[in-house]
């Protein structure tokens, strides 16, 4: 007795988008985290800077001075890490103080996003669905991105809204208008860039723990790396060797604040997006058919 | 020290879930085979045997001792239904690395996993990595590793898996020798007309992690009482058959066929007695005589289902 | 097989998976890329640098406080997490084994591994800085500053390896919290006050306290091992090499006695 002898029907062939076909897969690696409680309290880690922020401005709400500082760039010196008309008081809980939350973040969902998948053979099932290798890296891309994105892109553009909602009039609106737009699009940069490194080297990876390890080594050795090479040759623009670091000089571009360590900001993008097509071209080989099949 | 398995009243929690219920049983020198549904706690029971876990009420002993002493382990082998290896390693090194950890000098593990792995049709793939291997052949590396030290004591968690009938056939008479030289073997599987052809000590029903029946086939089959026996007769006269049997107070029900008659019986042994005098009295009446639901499968769907 | 031999049959088996080991083989690279890089760098830096502070800033630096930490802490955990993981554990444990042996095993392969792989690494950058010439005062790297290297090296080795198998033993994720433990706790700690009781805890403050106390550091060298609070190490603190063994006891009889009690059963409830 065959199948549709049972009343089974075939289904109408009904061509999807592509990004219906990799949404499932960015909603799974974005929900991977609150899956499991630890996840949860990683992910307020990456929280508590801006919430902290947060908290000085609506203390700061009942005592807000009539005419703000107007000063959008220049040097970041302390005071402005507590001023809201001020770029770094958006970005310093990001690029200063949530390294090591972005490091765990990515460390626990991120890297493991393909390295997972592998080693457990369910890259055998998706190849054999009607998605390609490269829509698949693009769906874990996605949510990996989505999810650094609610931590460090979210959380300033909700902590800016507040303040300007929190202020007596529009001129904190206008005085922040001139660096927001920047900065948002740097600090979605760079959660783009570091999310594609992540799920890259994760690509790259056959268990999770070497693909963690791997990423540990390239953020955290590429840091002391670039410290010992600033040190040694007095040459600031070192610290690009670190994807962290690279990033956050573009962003401080972008927001038009002058770092402490000032260099050129062409110099980090080019050597990020460097090591992105170095990674993406060791993924494209890792993730060909035959490649998933017999690890 | 007389090889035996026995749980005594033990249970087995997983946090809210009950994997064991006070399950008592006692496992003879002989193959014992351990059915149940998916789920229903075999490999919990088997995990329990070998000492990876650890019983939440009751108690288990290998040969008298619990299986957390290194004596029990000593003479344990144990064939996980898990699918994983050191795969960077050949097959002969597998085992031999085993056995070396079982107590063997380094020589002869080596010899002696040449010689187990031959025994289970790998002698010629020995050399290669098990990550090459196919399911089949994994599966027996796994058995090799548990039978190479030449246990008193063997769990067997799903042995036949992945097996073609081939080497099913081969597995089943290993295990069979092993128990009939006085091994105490408990074995899982799904396959229970092999099963049944070589647990000889009997069979352990378990179902929602209790233990519903222990004992031979045949007379576990005799206590469902309120299942009647069924039996098919082929005929070329299947109505006069039929008409004969109706008279008999043995048969409870008749059903014709085509070419043969279906009788429901209580009292089988009557009723052999019956059908027997029958076929030899009326000449060619009866062709074929078979007991539809004497069997391991029979039993397991009328306590299970 | 007694506990003593089991130790060691599981120290050899570990090692020579270790040694198969891709990361191991990729570490091993990098030391030649580093060395390499180093030697160019150093054309640049030698006239303003003396060899010796280079070569301590640099070892102290890359090993000692990157390479050495994480990759000791791999080894131990992926040495016993691994097997956990993948299920070839059921293997070990139904075995007549003393799980405190394996672990013990384990550990002392993981840490020696991790010890020889970072020394290698130190020699041969030693290698090429020591050929570099033009040091400032012309002062070349000394061979004696091996030797403080080498005692940190092993103790170290052991102590971090021993932090891994007690993560491996106890924990889900292992590699997460022992990153959030180097980075985290130890990044904190290493900046508190001199007498702090919670150095104690710590790997990198008897590390440190060793070497200054092997090399008598100076310049920019000093200035990294004594951080950037300027905290010189307290005369009264625990000699380091006992400071780094007591770590290691501490944590590998944790780990032996979390190992040899849990049911690492996937269905078992933590």
């Amino acid at each position: 007795m065959a199948i549709f002898d049972r009343g089974y029907r075939d289904l109408i062939y009904q061509p999807t988008r592509v990004f219906a076909r990799i949404w499932p897969i960015a909603r799974h690696e974005l929900a991977a985290m609150f899956r499991i409680r630890f996840g949860s309290i990683v992910f307020l880690a990456c929280l508590l800077p801006t919430i902290g922020q947060l908290i000085f401005l609506l203390m700061r709400a009942g005592i807000w001075e009539a005419a703000p500082s107007g000063r959008a760039g220049g040097r970041m010196s302390f005071g402005d890490r507590m001023d809201p008309s001020t770029a770094s008081f958006y970005l310093w809980p990001i690029t200063t103080m949530s390294f090591v939350p972005f490091l765990v973040l990515t460390t626990l969902v991120s890297v493991r996003a393909i390295a997972k998948d592998r080693a457990a053979g369910a890259l055998e099932i998706y190849w054999t669905r009607a998605i390609s290798p490269w829509s698949y890296f693009l769906g874990k891309w996605y949510g990996s991105f989505l999810l650094l994105a609610c931590a460090f892109f979210a959380a300033p553009l909700v902590l800016w809204i507040t303040s300007v909602l929190l202020a007596p009039d529009w001129s904190q609106f206008e005085t922040t208008i001139g660096f927001m737009p920047g900065l948002l699009l740097g600090l979605a940069w760079m959660c783009a860039m570091l999310s594609l490194l992540a799920v890259g080297v994760s690509a790259l990876a056959s268990t999770p723990n070497l693909a963690a390890i791997l990423w540990l080594f390239l953020i955290m050795g590429s840091m002391f790396l670039s410290e010992i090479l600033r040190r040694l040759l007095r040459e600031t623009w070192m610290l690009a060797i670190n994807p962290w670091f690279a990033g956050k000089r573009v962003v401080d571009q972008l927001a038009g604040i002058t770092p402490f360590n000032d260099y050129s900001a062409w110099t980090a993008l080019a050597w990020i997006s460097t090591l992105a097509v170095v990674v993406l071209l060791l993924a494209r080989r890792r993730l060909r058919v035959l490649e998933a099949v017999a690890t | 020290m007389t090889a035996t398995i026995e749980f005594k009243d033990v249970s087995k929690w997983y946090g809210q879930v009950s994997a064991l219920t006070d399950v008592t049983l006692r496992c003879a020198p002989g193959v014992t085979g351990l059915v149940g549904r998916n789920g229903a706690g075999k490999s919990t029971l088997i995990k329990l045997a070998a000492g990876l876990l650890r019983p939440s009420t009751g108690q288990v002993t290998l040969c008298g001792k619990p299986p957390t002493e290194r004596m029990a382990r000593a003479v344990l082998g144990y064939c996980p239904d898990i699918d994983r290896f050191y795969e960077e390693m050949s097959g002969r090194t597998f085992v031999a690395w085993m056995l070396r950890l079982d107590g063997l000098s380094a020589r002869a593990a080596k010899v002696r996993a040449g010689e187990v792995l031959d025994e289970l049709g790998l002698g010629d793939a020995m050399h290669r990595k098990i990550a090459g291997y196919s399911k089949g052949m994994r599966q027996r590396v796994k058995l090799a590793q548990a039978l190479g030290k030449r246990p008193q004591v063997l769990l067997l968690d799903e042995p036949l898996t992945g097996l073609d009938p081939v080497a099913r056939h081969q597995v089943t008479q290993v295990v069979k020798t092993i128990g009939q030289a006085g091994v105490c073997v408990l074995v899982s599987s799904h396959v229970l007309h092999e099963l049944q052809s070589f647990a000889e000590a009997g069979v352990a029903l378990i179902h929602q992690g209790r233990l519903l029946a222990h004992g031979g086939v045949a007379e576990l089959r005799a206590q469902l009482e309120e299942r009647p026996h069924r039996v098919r007769l082929r005929s070329a006269r299947p109505r006069l058959l039929a008409a004969q049997l109706a008279a008999l107070d043995v048969v409870a029900s008749v059903t014709i066929g085509d070419d043969d008659v279906r009788i429901e019986t209580r009292a089988v042994a009557g009723a052999f007695a019956e059908l027997t005098r029958l076929g030899a009295s009326a000449d060619g009446l009866i062709t074929e005589l078979l007991p539809l639901d004497d069997d391991l499968e029979a039993v397991f769907g009328y306590l299970v289902a | 097989m007694s506990p003593f031999a089991t130790v060691l049959v599981i120290a050899r088996q570990t090692t020579v998976r270790l040694l198969k080991s891709r990361v191991l083989w990729l570490l091993f690279l990098g030391t030649f890329v580093g060395a390499g890089l180093f030697y160019a760098a150093s054309s640049k830096f030698a006239p303003e640098v003396r060899g010796d502070v280079a070569f301590g800033m640099l070892t102290y630096i890359s090993y000692m406080g990157f390479v050495l930490p994480f990759t000791a802490l791999y080894f131990g955990v992926n040495g016993l997490q691994g097997d956990i993981e993948d299920r070839t554990s059921v293997y070990l444990f139904a075995r007549p084994l003393s799980r405190t042996a394996m672990l013990l095993g384990k550990w002392l392969a993981s840490s020696v591994i991790a010890a020889a792989l970072v020394m290698f690494g130190v020699v041969v950058l030693y290698v090429a800085l020591a050929a570099r010439t033009g040091w400032r005062l012309g002062v070349v790297p000394p061979a004696s500053m091996l030797a403080g290297f080498a005692h940190a090296t092993v103790l170290a080795s052991f102590a971090y390896a021993g932090l891994g198998m007690l993560f491996g033993a106890w924990l889900k994720r292992p590699l997460i919290l022992g990153l959030v433990f180097l980075v985290g706790w130890e990044g904190v700690v290493a900046n508190l006050a001199r007498q702090a009781t919670a150095r104690s805890f710590t790997v990198s403050d008897p590390l440190r306290r060793l070497l200054w106390q092997a090399h008598a550091p100076r310049d920019q060298y000093e200035e990294i091992i004594l951080g950037p609070l300027n905290v010189t190490p307290h005369p009264d603190a625990l000699d380091p090499s006992l400071a780094m063994l007591r770590f290691a006891a501490i944590t590998v009889l944790l780990a032996a006695w979390i190992y040899a009690r849990r049911e690492y059963d996937a269905r078992v409830a933590e």
